[in-house]
């Protein structure tokens, strides 16, 4: 062979090897770059498939629809003759089929079976056995003959539990790839784990929902669309006085009363999407306004859906009593005005006239005419007092005084009365007791009040003991009697501005004379306690600071609210 | 007991595989048994051979299934695998 040739042939299967080298590195590169074009593929797939679901679904955690985006979207994956789907409900399984061709019921029942097979294998909790069915795509075709060649199933699982299944099937024989299928058990994977993630946040929504409910003072409870009871807050249970912990609607309704037929008023307001207002419904010895409402589903805007109906119970109860309290005081302070001022027209039309009088007789009726003024300008000053107290006016003159001495006048102007009804007036004071600075004319008026508050409850033959004692920097005073008592339901009441006029006590008055008590006491920096027993008697205690400086000698009330005495 | 010889082995692993086939289907289930080395699937689905090591292969098994559903594997290939190796700790 002679070398021109022998350096062609060189030439020649060197070059050959060369194209060799680089057509095959080129395959394999053409075939890199297909296996990421098909991985970008597979991964736009999955992002578009999990924006479609979080888009369709919201914040539903509708598990059905999350399925159909996902059963929706396998044409760009596979080629299939059907996709199914099986939703676990609580009363039902609702079957879904999309068929790309003739099917006959043959195929359809195997899948049906291969389904109810896998989620017993899945050992789900609770199988209903009623199935829905519902079919769509290519109708059905009895002449073919074919079962399904190959199927797979995708169990839906969120937190931890089944809540459906995914089945593709097909005719022939081998028509996925693992590749493939494994993606879509993935996109499956990462949709059942945004639902858990969704279920988690309602389930801690719904909790703090449900907590909200729980912890308000007014009863709640709400019914949805079927008339089941979904929510009853303890107040409610409390209102209704239904001891289960899981109450029904018949629970709840039982402990209704019947005249008003809550049942009915429910379905109504349901059905017509109408509030409904019911004032003063009485259960057992409270009152309540009962208002139901529609519970609308938002998620529809332009046509919100009624989901069931909420009924709120509040309690009026005491703002009756008030209101009949205020009634009452009205009427008593319209009494307790016209009384003097009757007797003073009365005596004055006397004296105008010619009926020859005696200078006995008018002297008689302008000693009524001073006293009954007196007792209107006692009234009014009381009135105008509490008005001031209310309204944070009110003030304190202080001067230096002898609390003994003022203790001791005050018991000797009740004296006669105390006598005259066989009631002993006892006083206990401590000789030591320092003169110091409080308002003389309220202290006074407070010592008025307490003893004829004490008078007014004690039967003849009764006690009233008056005590006063240094204690520490302050003087302890006590005014107390052996009366009826003040029943303990009624003791927080009892400082409030009308309270003794619901005191089921034949002597009425305008009812200010404890709230005055209080307000002048606390004006002074002292505290107000009660203590009562019914039938044993009253002990109404206060102190007042043993204040020498004339520094602080005018100070504004910082009268409390009723409820805050003190009571034992 | 921990299973002793291959064929213990094999009836082993043909239950995971056919409860695997009864939850996720016959398709998947074998197309992921048959990408595990040291094992023969035979059309039926059963297990015909074991070649590896069964240990791995178990180990195997959990993976491919993972990837399908952590859940189904939890509740139905763990529990087998534990109970034989908390029989053989024991034994």
């Amino acid at each position: 062979m002679s070398l021109p040739i022998l350096i062609a042939l060189i030439c020649t299967i060197v070059f050959g090897l060369i194209a060799i080298f680089l057509s095959m590195r080129e395959e394999k590169a053409k075939k890199l770059l297909l296996e990421r074009e098909d991985q970008q593929k597979q991964r736009l797939y999955e992002i578009t498939i999990l924006k479609e679901i979080q888009e369709r679904i919201g914040y539903s955690l509708d598990i059905e629809k999350a399925i159909d985006v996902i059963t929706g979207s396998l044409d760009n994956l596979f080629t299939f003759s059907s996709v199914s789907s099986m939703i676990i409900h609580d009363d039902k399984l609702i079957f879904k089929s999309h068929f790309k061709e003739g099917v006959n019921q043959k195929f359809i029942s195997e899948i049906k079976t291969s389904m109810l097979a896998s989620l017993t294998a899945l050992e789900v909790s609770h199988l209903p056995e009623a199935i829905e069915e519902n079919f769509s795509g290519s109708a059905l075709d009895e002449f073919s003959q074919s079962v399904p060649a190959a199927y797979f199933h995708i169990p839906f699982v969120i937190n931890e539990k089944v809540v459906g299944l995914i089945n593709v099937a097909s005719k022939e024989k081998n028509p996925y790839t693992e590749q493939r299928m494994t993606l879509l058990y993935k996109i499956a994977d990462l949709a059942s784990r945004a639902l858990s993630r969704l279920e988690d946040v309602l389930t801690v929504e719904e909790g703090k929902l449900l907590a909200m409910v729980g912890s308000l003072a007014d009863g709640v409870f709400m019914v949805d669309v079927h008339s089941q009871l979904t929510i009853v807050n303890n107040a409610a249970k409390g209102f209704l006085h239904i001891e289960r912990e899981h109450p029904t609607i018949i629970d709840v309704l039982s402990s209704l009363p019947n005249t008003y037929d809550f049942g009915g008023k429910i379905q109504n307001c349901i059905k017509e999407n109408k509030a409904i207002n019911e004032k003063e419904v009485k259960i057992g010895d409270k009152t309540f306004t009962v208002t139901i409402s529609p519970v609308l589903d938002l998620r529809q805007r332009s046509e919100p859906r009624v989901i069931g109906a909420s009924v709120l119970l509040h309690d009026i109860t005491i703002e009756q009593s008030v209101a009949q309290m205020k009634e009452d005081f009205t009427n008593i302070m319209v009494h307790e005005l016209r009384s003097p001022l009757t007797s003073i027209k009365a005596s004055t039309e006397l004296l105008r006239s010619q009926t020859p009088l005696t200078p006995e007789e008018k002297q008689k009726l302008i000693q009524l005419i001073f006293s009954q003024s007196n007792n209107l300008l006692d009234e009014v000053s009381l009135i105008l007092d509490a008005a001031k107290l209310e309204s944070g006016l009110f003030t304190v003159r202080k001067t230096h005084g002898d609390l003994k001495k003022l203790i001791q006048d005050r018991v000797t102007v009740f004296f006669p009365q105390a006598e005259e009804r066989f009631i002993k007036l006892v006083t206990d004071i401590d000789p030591a007791l320092p003169n110091f600075s409080f308002d003389l004319n309220h202290i006074s008026q407070v010592f008025n009040n307490l003893i004829s508050n004490s008078l007014k409850f004690t039967p003849s033959g009764g006690e009233i003991h008056i005590t006063a004692k240094k204690v520490d920097d302050k003087v302890a005073i006590s005014v107390s009697d052996n009366g009826s008592g003040i029943p303990k339901d009624k003791q927080h009441l009892l400082f409030s501005k009308f309270s003794q006029i619901a005191t089921p006590n034949a002597h009425v008055g305008t009812g200010l004379g404890l709230y005055i008590v209080k307000g002048v006491i606390e004006a002074h920096k002292g505290e107000v306690k009660l203590e009562s027993e019914e039938g044993k008697g009253t002990t109404i205690s206060f102190t007042l600071p043993i204040e020498t400086s004339l520094l602080a000698a005018e100070s504004a009330s910082p009268f409390l609210p009723a409820s805050h005495p003190l009571i034992n | 007991m921990q299973p002793q010889s291959n064929q213990e082995y094999q009836k082993l692993l043909t239950e995971i595989l056919q409860k695997q086939a009864v939850i996720f289907g016959p398709t998947i289930t074998f197309a992921k048994a048959r990408k595990i080395p040291g094992i023969t699937i035979a059309d039926d689905g059963s297990v015909s051979a074991v070649t590896g090591n069964p240990q791995q292969i178990t180990k195997d098994l959990q993976e491919q299934f993972g990837e399908l559903s952590g859940f189904v594997v939890k509740k139905t290939i763990d529990p087998i695998l534990g109970s034989i190796e908390s029989r053989s700790t024991s034994s």
